[in-house]
């Protein structure tokens, strides 16, 4: 695919527009936005975490109504099956009369799919996801099935309430390409949101790209080089939440348990690609990776009793290996 | 595509020569701290421990660091990547980093990204992004430092002199050692020594310079010197060079011998033989008296052989022949003699070679002693005596230890005015003297030949007067059977007489090395 500089400028401002566009219905936020946005541009899954009401539903209803995008959304609950979240074979009788059984594809085969409150579900239910997260594929009965393009699972889960609740594996954490903080709004931004729910007008959301946008976007935010110091920084990034790493910083050899795999470098180099296109930058830079190094790695370090324990923020350890990593550029 | 590359590499190596430059100041200026750090330091040290020419070396010093930081930093051209890192730094996102590896790209995404490098870069000013800054602040330290070392050099150093002297004498030790290096050369190729012989001289040698390696300075040095010497001295006697020379002695007092002795004194072992049975030959036409004489004379050569037990046996045997005037046949006994002195003159080879030896230490001695020690030697000299006589002569000797000791008083002969005539006897060590190094001491008085058989002289003590009288008992006029002799000289006898005890197994071994040490500290 050539890439022309008319394409670039073309997908910054499409990107630029969705961010306007879905500004609109999500007051504040704007972080939050930002790296949804770059999650579904870099192809991965967003897991958000916040308490209840602050407007995560909301956000992904709104990306897909500016998208154009099918969107379903599902409540996880403990009793909730595999086959609720992929589909079925049911008995259904053909042209002639016979019975025969059909796929009736589940609330996943959508291009937003929401996952509410994903660790309420067990664990059976939760790695039913795994496949359609990974591969962008449903296997029913032998039969695979593909999933719409671009697809993306977004998932949220409550901070407060642990109380029968399976928190997900790690396998199935490392499947999300960022995990993002939803905080609090402020108080003007809360006085927003108040001013724009309790009336009757609605935000006037609209269509700033679709499916084959986002898809193209993608491609061409893959172009997009990194330098080999760049790359270096984030690959070190990474190994440096290994604490048997022996150049690890001595605050990640002290707090962590497991460090991020592999998977969290190259969602960093992808997402880092995003993030230099929506920053209109035809390269990657160190700023970047930074910016895209918490979301990509908070989800992905495990920290040990003694971190856990003393309360220790993953946000920090991030900082401390980043600025190390820099240091050894 | 090309132009723009080159445009970027252009503003790349611009602000890479700027890094470069600011590079070299830095650096230098920084380096000139340490090493002005560095010589302060050691002029600091310098006043607590002897350095030689701690200023100089300073110097050297600083000097040094200074042109190494300066031409590392020359040759230490930074990277087109460093000069990229720091433009990018000044707000261009890695924009110069990235193209700078797409230069060789031509794909579209690179062309796109390397334009828009190069226009963030026409945005840059490098000269003001990257300045080159004087490093005033390392200069104005290293200028602190340095007036501070200049002003120390006024203040007076308690350790120099001693540096000094240990300076001088390092060089010297090493040019001892040199100079046995030499020797041990001149031994490896010298014919006249058996291969044991020159294994025997050369570990002695080798023992001195591992002894010269160790010490500290040239008193230490002319110290071990003087012991190696002592050592190759006890080689020589070993060898019985002092045998011959009684033997040659002995038979230069007799008529029929004398040409015997010229022979050994030249060193003529193929006419030894001849000479010896001549000698057989005139026994019988020599008078009873005179045989008679020459037997007692040879026994009394045979007891001071002491040391070659063979060879005072084959004289002994002789002796009592021609004493029995069994004269008819002397073959066995000159037949026997003759080995002897064959083997006798053999190793009086072996001495020539260690004299050799022994002269080039000298020489080693005599140079350091001569620069190291302040006292110099005059080879003619005038002297005077505490006897109130007043001596002038010429001394040809050779010293071994220059202006220090003046051990050496060989053969020079002496005047006053009393007529008194004395005759040079060696000094301590028995060495020969260059006579250039001659130093007055105390004179002592000696009595001639201390219990030998010379002259006599008696010494009363006057117990309950008030004072020791002395008394001279003289034979003829003014004069006084003994003489004053400057000390160096009777010590030199006695350490000679000590050292023969030490050959002889007289002294008890444990206690040789503190006689050795006795006497080598009498010459300091």
């Amino acid at each position: 695919m050539s890439i022309e500089e008319k394409d670039i400028r073309e997908a910054w401002e499409t990107v630029k527009n969705i961010e306007g566009e879905v500004g609109k219905a999500i007051i504040g936020q704007k972080e939050v936005i930002r790296q949804v946005i770059m999650g579904l541009l870099s192809g991965g899954h967003i897991l958000l975490e916040g308490a209840p009401g602050l407007g995560k539903t909301q956000l992904v209803k709104t990306l897909s109504k500016v998208l154009d995008l099918s969107f379903s959304r599902i409540q996880f609950t403990p009793d909730l099956m595999p086959a609720d979240v992929i589909g079925t074979n049911i008995m259904v009788k053909d042209e002639e009369g016979h019975n025969k059984f059909e796929f009736h594809n589940g609330p996943v085969f959508s291009h937003l799919v929401l996952a509410d409150e994903i660790n309420r579900a067990t664990p059976k239910t939760q790695s039913a996801l795994l496949e359609a997260m990974q591969e962008a594929t449903v296997t029913a009965f032998k039969t695979s099935y593909k999933l719409p393009s671009p697809f993306m699972v977004m998932a949220t889960q409550n901070p407060i309430e642990m109380e029968g609740t399976y928190p997900l594996p790690e396998a199935q954490l490392d499947r999300f390409l960022f995990k993002i903080d939803v905080k609090f709004p402020n108080l003007s931004e809360l006085k927003d949101i108040v001013t724009l729910t309790t009336s009757s007008v609605e935000a006037d959301v609209k269509k700033a790209a679709d499916g084959e946008k986002i898809l193209a976007i993608r491609e061409i935010a893959k172009a997009i080089p990194i330098a080999q110091p760049v790359l270096t920084y984030a690959l070190k990034a990474v190994m440096y939440t290994h604490p048997e790493n022996v150049d690890s910083p001595d605050i990640a050899k002290k707090y962590i348990r497991f460090g991020a795999s592999p998977r969290a470098a190259q969602s960093i180099v992808n997402s880092a690609r995003v993030r230099a296109l929506l920053e209109g930058r035809y390269n990657v830079s160190f700023d970047d990776i930074q910016y895209v190094a918490y979301p990509a790695l908070r989800h992905r370090i495990f920290m040990n009793y003694e971190g856990i324990a003393e309360g220790m923020d993953v946000d920090v350890l991030i900082k401390e290996i980043l600025h190390m990593a820099e240091e050894q550029i | 595509m090309k132009e723009t590359n080159k445009e970027i590499l252009r503003y790349v190596r611009k602000a890479r020569d700027r890094i470069h430059i600011a590079l070299i100041l830095e650096y230098t200026a920084k380096a000139s701290i340490g090493a002005m750090g560095i010589y302060m330091a050691l002029v600091i040290l310098s006043r607590f421990i002897p350095i030689y020419n701690a200023y100089g070396k300073g110097a050297l010093i600083a000097c040094g660091i200074i042109m190494a930081a300066f031409l590392i930093s020359l040759f230490k051209t930074p990277k087109n990547q460093t000069a990229a890192k720091l433009l990018d730094s000044k707000g261009l996102r890695e924009r110069t980093l990235t193209a700078l590896e797409l230069l060789d790209e031509d794909s579209a995404i690179a062309i796109i990204q390397k334009h828009d490098a190069l226009e963030h870069l026409k945005t840059l000013d490098i000269k003001k992004v990257i300045k080159i800054k004087f490093p005033m602040k390392y200069v104005m330290i290293s200028v602190i430092l340095a007036m501070s070392i200049i002003i120390s050099g006024f203040i007076p150093n308690p350790m120099e002199e001693k540096s000094i002297e240990i300076f001088n004498a390092k060089k010297k030790i090493l040019r001892q050692q040199k100079e046995i290096e030499e020797v041990i050369k001149r031994i490896e190729i010298n014919n006249k020594l058996t291969p044991e012989q020159k294994e025997e001289v050369k570990t002695v040698l080798e023992e001195m310079k591992k002894e010269l390696s160790k010490v500290q300075d040239v008193k230490e040095g002319l110290k071990a010197l003087e012991r190696t010497e002592n050592r190759i001295e006890m080689l020589k006697e070993k060898y019985g060079y002092k045998e011959l020379d009684k033997i040659i002695e002995e038979f230069s007092k007799n008529e029929i011998t004398r040409d015997l002795a010229e022979t050994l004194k030249k060193g003529d072992t193929k006419r030894l033989r001849s000479e010896l049975q001549k000698a057989a030959e005139d026994l019988k036409n020599m008078k009873q008296d005179e045989i008679k004489e020459l037997s007692q004379n040879l026994s009394q050569l045979a007891e001071n052989l002491e040391r070659n037990p063979e060879l005072a046996e084959a004289f002994y045997e002789l002796a009592q022949k021609i004493s029995s005037g069994e004269l008819g046949d002397l073959q066995n006994e000159i037949s026997s003699l003759n080995e002897q002195i064959n083997k006798l003159m053999d190793n009086q080879e072996f001495s020539r070679a260690i004299e050799d030896v022994m002269e080039s230490l000298r020489d080693a001695a005599q140079n350091q002693s001569q620069q190291g020690q302040k006292q110099q030697g005059q080879g003619k000299g005038q002297g005077r005596s505490q006897s109130e006589t007043v001596g002038q002569g010429q001394n040809q000797d050779r010293g071994n230890d220059g202006g220090k000791s003046g051990a050496g008083a060989g053969e020079g002969t002496g005047q006053n005015n009393e007529t008194q005539s004395s005759q040079g006897v060696a000094g301590i060590g028995n060495k020969k003297s260059s006579g250039k190094n001659v130093r007055e001491y105390e004179k002592v008085f000696t009595p001639s030949l201390p219990g030998g058989t010379g002259e006599k002289s008696q010494l009363h003590g006057h117990k309950n007067d008030e004072g020791d009288t002395k008394e001279y008992i003289v034979d003829k006029g003014i004069g006084i059977k003994g003489e004053m002799k400057p000390y160096n000289r009777v010590i030199g006898e006695y350490r000679e007489k000590a050292f023969q005890n030490i050959e002889g197994r007289q002294v008890p071994q444990n206690l040789e090395d503190m006689v050795k040490n006795y006497f080598t500290s009498l010459e300091d």
